[in-house]
Formats: structure tokens, C-alpha cells, sequence
């Protein structure tokens, strides 16, 4: 029971990163790989206060914010480069992020990491904690799946086919993808709180490229564009992620095959099936 | 006049694409522009569009100064256009298509959440406009599945449902068959019955000769000549630009 508890709120707190995520890479067409590192600067956020009094609550709203900021920094080069090469700038923000994780060790405590944070009261029980987190994610699908499906989520659509042409119908295409990101962020923020909660420690291999592959790969294996897909793809890749574990294999050889199996997956799927299990558009189109 | 274009200047490294070019567009007239291949007609399109900004010179629309006005802005001032090689959301349907281009403001996040909405209110627009241009075909299509001479309608009927004041045309009528050639040359007419402004760039003269008001005619980035289709088509000036000297 206990681990299936582990599992949901796991599988719970990664829905509500990839959902977040599959905003700007679905519907904006901006295939942005740094959200593993705003999930980073929103566990720190939450972590760092929590761990000097301050509640879970207070917490959870610095790392949206926090998280919200900076992915609106990150945003701004997405004005005018093409997005290939915010790709790039968004692989960079990892590295940098990572950096200053590992390096600012009075704040962050380095790679030693944060350890000692305490669950919110009331719900320091894992039955709990997990209703909790099971009920953000509902709350974070319920919003974002009315941005997507408002007239302002089919203008990021239109910013995603041909930029060009949104701006000559009157988008005006930066904003949209500064929003767009943002919103993003701030939910992927808000999962950042949740992963401090539930782990109760972090350090900077928590928020490193391993998870930067499982994010994207559950996005392209479940669909562009598509809310459903993204649910599909992140349960799929759970069900192949979990039995892993259990194969008699050295612990260390387990994290690599991991990545192997979804870099193969992503590789298979971007060949063989671009739109993924039920996506409405596909990637570099 | 509706777009007072003062001494545009374009380069490209070391190319001048476009030099001290001015000309005018009046309201409710069709202007073409001709020239021959790398006489400038596109950059100065994309110019006037906003989606190049012009090195020197000045752009009024509607008596206000549009330089440095974007080409989302330029858009919901009233210019809306098509390109020559039609450009597509190719994920979305005909409606969805027609449907953006008509809304405007939908970049208010927070109004549009909390605003009701349907994908239909749109419709017995969509359906008038279609039928005015001549356009068949089932709203739920998916613009990929269009031919492409429907591509081209498709391109004209989104630009006019885009609210507008001014229509740039780019190239309507290239590498379409003789028969919709015909009928775009009749709805060009229509259109300017309905009192629309359009300038457009086109390499087809009887095409030009049969609709445009006034022609604009430039050779290496700046008008040579411009007068009506009669007195431009005439002029020894433009048959050398286009036939070569003798």
C-alpha cells in the first residue's frame, strides 16, 4: 500500500510538470527543455523557506512566483530568435541552474542538498499528502485545459503553424509565447513545492537531464497538443519506468537503462509515429 | 489616400533591395504593383506590412505614422494580406483558420478564460464571405487537404475575414489554372464594387490590365512609372524593364 501511495503521488507531481510543459511545446510550438530546472528553482524556493519556518503554503506561492519570474526571463529571448535556437538557450538554462545549485552553498546547501522539509500540517500523512497532490494536478488540468481550449489557446496554436502569419492576422506572437511560458512555469513552480514536500530532501541530481528525457519523452510519446496524450504518455512511460526497478540488475545500471529505454521510445516515436498516441500536431513541423 | 509610402529605403548587406522608393494607394481603388523579378515588389510589400523594417523613409496609413508599428499592429490597424505561396495553420480546420482570423484581442489570457465562447458564432460570417469570393468546402476540412488553387481562395477569404481596411495581395493568381483565373479577376472586380482598398503585387498584365486602377511600376527598388493601366502598359520605359532594350 505504502508504495503504491509512493507511486500515485509520484506519477501525480511528474503529470502536473508535463501537463504544465505541454503548453508551450503543444500548443506554442517552443520546445523549451528547461522545466526541469524551474521545477528545481520552485522545490528550492519552497525548500529554503520551509526549512526557516515558514509554512508549506507560503511555500508553494514563493515557488510559483519564483518559478513564474524566471521562466519569464527565459522567456524573453523567445521574442525574436528562431526556436531552435531557444532550444538551446533552454539547455543552457540547465547548466546554469545546475551551477549555481551546486555552488551556492550557503543558500542551497550544495550538493550535499536540503534535507529536514516537513510536509504541510495535516497532511504529513502519505494518504494525505497524496489527496493533496492528486487534487493540485486536478486543479492544474482544470485551468490550463481552459487556456488551451479558450480563443487564447488557439491564437498559441496559431503562433505554432506559421508565426508569420499569426502577426499578419494581428497576434501578437512574442506575447503569446512569453504567456504561454510563464503559465508554464508557474504551475511547473507549484510542482516544485510538491516534489520538496514529498521527498523531503533535494539536491541538484533531483533536477538533472535523466528527467529533462522523461518529460519530453511522455509530451512527444502521448501527443502534441493534446491533454489526454500527455496523460496517456506519462502513464506509459510509468508503467515501463516502474517494472525496471525490479529487474535483477546492479542499482547503478538500472538509471541508465532507464534513459535508454525512453531516449529509444522518443527516437522510435518521433520516426514512426510523429503525432505520438493522439497528439494534433507534431514536432519541427 | 488610405497608405502614403515616403522614401523607403531597404538594404540586405550590401544590396539595396529598395531605394527612395514613394508612392501612394487611394481608398476604395485597386494598385498593382509590377516590375520585374529583384525590382523590389516583395520587400516592399513585406515593408509596408510591417514584417521588415525599413532602413529609411516613412509609412502612413490612414493618415498615421506606421514605421514603427509591428506587423501585429500594422494588422489591427486594417492591413490584411495574403502571400504568394499560401501559408497555412496546418494543424487546424478551415473554421479554426477563418475563426482566427476574424477574432481579434484574443491575447487577453485572463478575458478569454473567463468569456464564454463558441467556435460557431463565427460561422454565418465565414459562410457569407465564402460565398461572396466563391469558395466551396466544408468548414470541419483540414487546410492541408486543399488543392492548391482552393489554397489560394482559402488565402483571400481568411485576409478579407480579417477585419481590415486594406487588402495586400501577393501574386493572386500565380500558378493558378485559366479557369480560376478568370473567377478571381471577377472577384477582384466584386471586391471593389464592395468599395475595398487592395494593392497588390502580380506578374500577370492581363490580369492587372483587367482590374487595377492604377498601376505602380518599379525597376531596381524605386518606382519607375505609375499612372493608369492604358498609360503605364504604353510607356517605352516599362517595356525595356521587362523586354530589355533593343
Amino acid at each position: 500500500m505504502g508504495y503504491f501511495i509512493y507511486l500515485v503521488t509520484l506519477i501525480a507531481i511528474y503529470m502536473m510538470v508535463i501537463i504544465s510543459y505541454a503548453v508551450p511545446v503543444g500548443w506554442t510550438g517552443l520546445l523549451t527543455l528547461g522545466h526541469i530546472s524551474l521545477l528545481a528553482v520552485g522545490a528550492y524556493t519552497a525548500a529554503i523557506l520551509m526549512t526557516h519556518g515558514v509554512s508549506f503554503w507560503f511555500g508553494l506561492l514563493a515557488a510559483a512566483l519564483a518559478a513564474g519570474g524566471v521562466s519569464f526571463l527565459l522567456a524573453l529571448p523567445a521574442r525574436r530568435i528562431k526556436e531552435d535556437y531557444f532550444t538551446l538557450i533552454t539547455i543552457g538554462f540547465i547548466f546554469v541552474v545546475n551551477a549555481v545549485i551546486v555552488n551556492w552553498t550557503s543558500v542551497t546547501k550544495g550538493p550535499f542538498g536540503i534535507t529536514g522539509i516537513e510536509r504541510p500540517s495535516g497532511f504529513e500523512d502519505p494518504f494525505a499528502f497524496m489527496a493533496l497532490t492528486v487534487l493540485a494536478l486536478l486543479f492544474t488540468a482544470f485551468f490550463l485545459q481552459r487556456v488551451v481550449n479558450s480563443p487564447f489557446g488557439r491564437a498559441l496554436e496559431s503562433v505554432r503553424d506559421d508565426d508569420l502569419v499569426a502577426e499578419s492576422l494581428g497576434k501578437p506572437v512574442a506575447k503569446l509565447r512569453i504567456v504561454s511560458l510563464v503559465t508554464a512555469g508557474v504551475f511547473v513552480g507549484v510542482a516544485g513545492a510538491f516534489v520538496a514536500a514529498f521527498l523531503q530532501f533535494i539536491n541538484a541530481q533531483v533536477f538533472w537531464l535523466d528527467n529533462v528525457i522523461f518529460i519530453l519523452a511522455a509530451i512527444v510519446v502521448g501527443g502534441l497538443a493534446s491533454f489526454r496524450g500527455a496523460v496517456i504518455g506519462t502513464l506509459v512511460l510509468y508503467l515501463i519506468f516502474e517494472p525496471l526497478r525490479f529487474l535483477p540488475f546492479p542499482p547503478g545500471l538500472i538509471g541508465s537503462l532507464r534513459l535508454g529505454t525512453f531516449s529509444l521510445l522518443l527516437l522510435l516515436v518521433v520516426l514512426f509515429r510523429p503525432k505520438g498516441i493522439m497528439g494534433r500536431a507534431q514536432l519541427g513541423e | 489616400m488610405i497608405l502614403d509610402v515616403k522614401d523607403l529605403s531597404k538594404s540586405f548587406g550590401g544590396v539595396r533591395a529598395v531605394r527612395a522608393c514613394g508612392f501612394n494607394v487611394s481608398e476604395g481603388k485597386i494598385t498593382a504593383l509590377i516590375g520585374p523579378n529583384g525590382a523590389g515588389k516583395t520587400t516592399i510589400f513585406d515593408l509596408v506590412n510591417g514584417f521588415l523594417s525599413a532602413d529609411e523613409g516613412r509609412i502612413f496609413f490612414r493618415g498615421y505614422d506606421i514605421t514603427n508599428l509591428s506587423a501585429w499592429e500594422r494588422s489591427r490597424a486594417g492591413m490584411s494580406r495574403t502571400f504568394q505561396l499560401s501559408r497555412l495553420f496546418k494543424n487546424l480546420t478551415l473554421r479554426e483558420n477563418f475563426v482566427l482570423a476574424i477574432r481579434q484581442n484574443d491575447d487577453k489570457f485572463w478575458k478569454m478564460f473567463f468569456s464564454k465562447h463558441d467556435e460557431h458564432e463565427f460561422d454565418s460570417r465565414i459562410k457569407e464571405a465564402m460565398e461572396f469570393l466563391g469558395f466551396k468546402k466544408e468548414l470541419g476540412t483540414k487546410v492541408t487537404e486543399l488543392s492548391y488553387g482552393e489554397q489560394k481562395l482559402f488565402d483571400l477569404t481568411r485576409a478579407y475575414l480579417n477585419p481590415h481596411t486594406m487588402l495586400l495581395l501577393d501574386e493572386p493568381v500565380a500558378g493558378v489554372n485559366p479557369v480560376l483565373r478568370e473567377s478571381l479577376k471577377k472577384i477582384m472586380l466584386k471586391l471593389k464594387e464592395r468599395g475595398e482598398t487592395i494593392l497588390l503585387i502580380e506578374h500577370d498584365m492581363d490580369f492587372v490590365h483587367a482590374v487595377a486602377d492604377r498601376v505602380i511600376v518599379l525597376d531596381q527598388g524605386s518606382v519607375l512609372t505609375e499612372g493608369e493601366p492604358e498609360k503605364v502598359f504604353h510607356d517605352g520605359r516599362v517595356l525595356e524593364v521587362y523586354l530589355g532594350s533593343a
